[in-house]
């Protein structure tokens, strides 16, 4: 059981309670970035970092209802303050002021994380496009060149995708029956291993 | 004036002058721990250097939240919890005190009475004597590093050697009066207050950053004049912290953020916008 000891709406940072301890936890809620403190900082945090207590003792079953609230809690105080936490053009604001080697980790880690994964294609597309944009990266050859590669890798990765894909649509069109019969997803899948490594097999 | 009168009297005392009356204490006490290790050529050489690294380095850090930070650069001016109040009194008509004691609850009383006992204390600031380092990033993991030059004058700054709520103030509000005098410096020898604190613990000087100021202890800093961020000579984080914050851009190309991770960006924005502004340099530093 946790309890949340003491809060500050604003920004999410939070004292609660774990059994015998008191962690300080702040977003985004990593294990990491839990901090060991006494009842002497709460006492701190309330009277000058503008923690508040919470009127009624709050109990969560465990970690992931806890910071669904402080969560909410931020998201309710920012509300008030008129703030919307949907600004779209936050990330691309921070990558303007982002310093060059934080921008050619951003490459190499999209060029790692991201473009083996169709589903983070998007993403990857609006950041690079964004980092293509910026006057930083233009004035770094390097950077921007491996930025402008990483694009068409990304773009080829697409386009590859979109051709087996359309593949897969002609594989239902020709064999219906079976399609029918297994689905089109195990079909596809049947041929492609069979494409792949010609042995026959059960399908 | 109260100087010299025991804390339930009606007189405020004033903190800062308490601190320059200790000077010759502060000097006899750091010259018997230097004439205790006459014999030991090392531990010697290793109190001279950390006096010299202290005087030479020596800065207020106030860590900051980036919440805190970015107020406090936009806003230009840094409000302790009188101030917070006085706004907030101002904004809805009512009493800044009624404020402050609903912010404050169950610790209002031991505030007030630490509060009450000094001249001034409505407008004290508060940090922690740096030589390096994040700080104490239980506060905010951003440093702001202050000018030297802000708190040089023995009559608006004084160091103590702990948290002035959290170790001179009992439980129930008694102020430990002859502890805290004690512990007082005035700018000038804040470094006595260090040696004498640390003397025991000084190992390799790479850990002296840490030792002087983090989450687990610091000398504290009270200060009167209105901290503004001109005042400032640098903003210090932690690199792993640093690194966070930018992994956390990175992924808002891919995932929708929590709210929390949306107001951490919107403050993180803030706080870079304002450096850049102030050309304020931000700097990483190691893990302590």
């Amino acid at each position: 059981m946790l309890s949340l000891v003491a809060l500050s709406r604003a920004d999410g940072w939070a004292v609660v309670r774990d059994g015998k301890h008191l962690l300080l936890v702040h977003p985004p809620y990593t294990r990491m970035g839990q901090r060991p403190v006494d009842e002497g900082f709460v006492e701190t945090a309330v009277s000058r970092l503008a923690f508040q207590r919470p009127q009624q003792p709050m109990e969560f079953s465990g970690w992931q209802p806890l910071i669904a609230h402080l969560n909410g809690e931020v998201e309710k105080a920012r509300s008030e303050l008129g703030q919307s936490l949907d600004d779209a053009g936050l990330s691309e604001r921070l990558l303007e002021l982002a310093p060059l080697p934080v921008l050619r980790g951003f490459v190499e880690r999209a060029r790692n994380d991201l473009l083996p994964n169709p589903a983070a294609w998007a993403g990857a597309e609006r950041l690079l496009l964004a980092l293509l944009r910026l006057p930083q990266v233009s004035g770094s050859p390097e950077l921007h060149g491996a930025a402008l590669d990483l694009l068409g890798a990304l773009m080829d990765a697409k386009g590859q995708r979109e051709r087996a894909l359309a593949q897969a649509t002609v594989n239902i069109e020709r064999f219906p029956r079976i399609a029918g019969r297994w689905g089109g997803a195990r079909l596809n899948r049947y041929l492609g291993a069979l494409a792949s490594q010609p042995t026959l097999m059960g399908i | 004036m109260g100087f010299g009168q025991e804390q339930g009297e009606s007189t405020e005392m004033n903190l800062f002058r308490i601190a320059s009356d200790n000077v010759n204490s502060l000097e006899q006490r750091g010259q018997d721990l230097r004439e205790s290790n006459a014999g030991n050529p090392d531990a010697l050489d290793r109190i001279d250097r950390f006096v010299q690294r202290v005087q030479a380095d020596g800065r207020i850090g106030v860590n900051m939240r980036p919440w805190i930070l970015a107020r406090f650069l936009s806003r230009g001016v840094y409000t302790n919890i009188y101030g917070w109040a006085a706004e907030m009194a101002a904004l809805s008509g009512s009493d800044a005190e009624a404020f402050v004691g609903k912010k404050l609850g169950s610790y209002k009383d031991k505030r007030q009475a630490f509060d009450s006992a000094f001249e001034d204390s409505e407008r004290f600031g508060y940090g922690a004597l740096t030589i390096g380092g994040a700080g104490a990033e239980h506060y905010g993991e951003f440093c702001f590093v202050i000018r030297d030059a802000f708190a040089a004058d023995v009559k608006s700054s004084a160091y103590l050697r702990g948290d002035s709520l959290n170790d001179y103030m009992t439980a129930d509000g008694t102020l430990l009066d002859s502890k805290m005098r004690q512990d007082l410096a005035p700018p000038s020898h804040r470094h006595c207050l260090a040696l004498l604190k640390h003397a025991p613990d000084l190992g390799a000087a790479s850990d002296w950053a840490a030792l002087l100021c983090s989450s687990s202890g610091y000398i504290e800093a009270i200060f009167l004049p209105d901290l503004k961020p001109e005042d400032g000579e640098e903003v210090r984080v932690r690199a792993s912290r640093y690194r966070e914050l930018w992994d956390l851009t990175f992924e808002s190309f891919g995932r929708k953020l929590a709210a929390g991770e949306s107001a951490l960006q919107a403050h993180f924005v803030e706080v870079l916008t304002e450096l850049r502004d102030r050309s304020l340099p931000c700097v990483e530093v190691p893990q302590c």
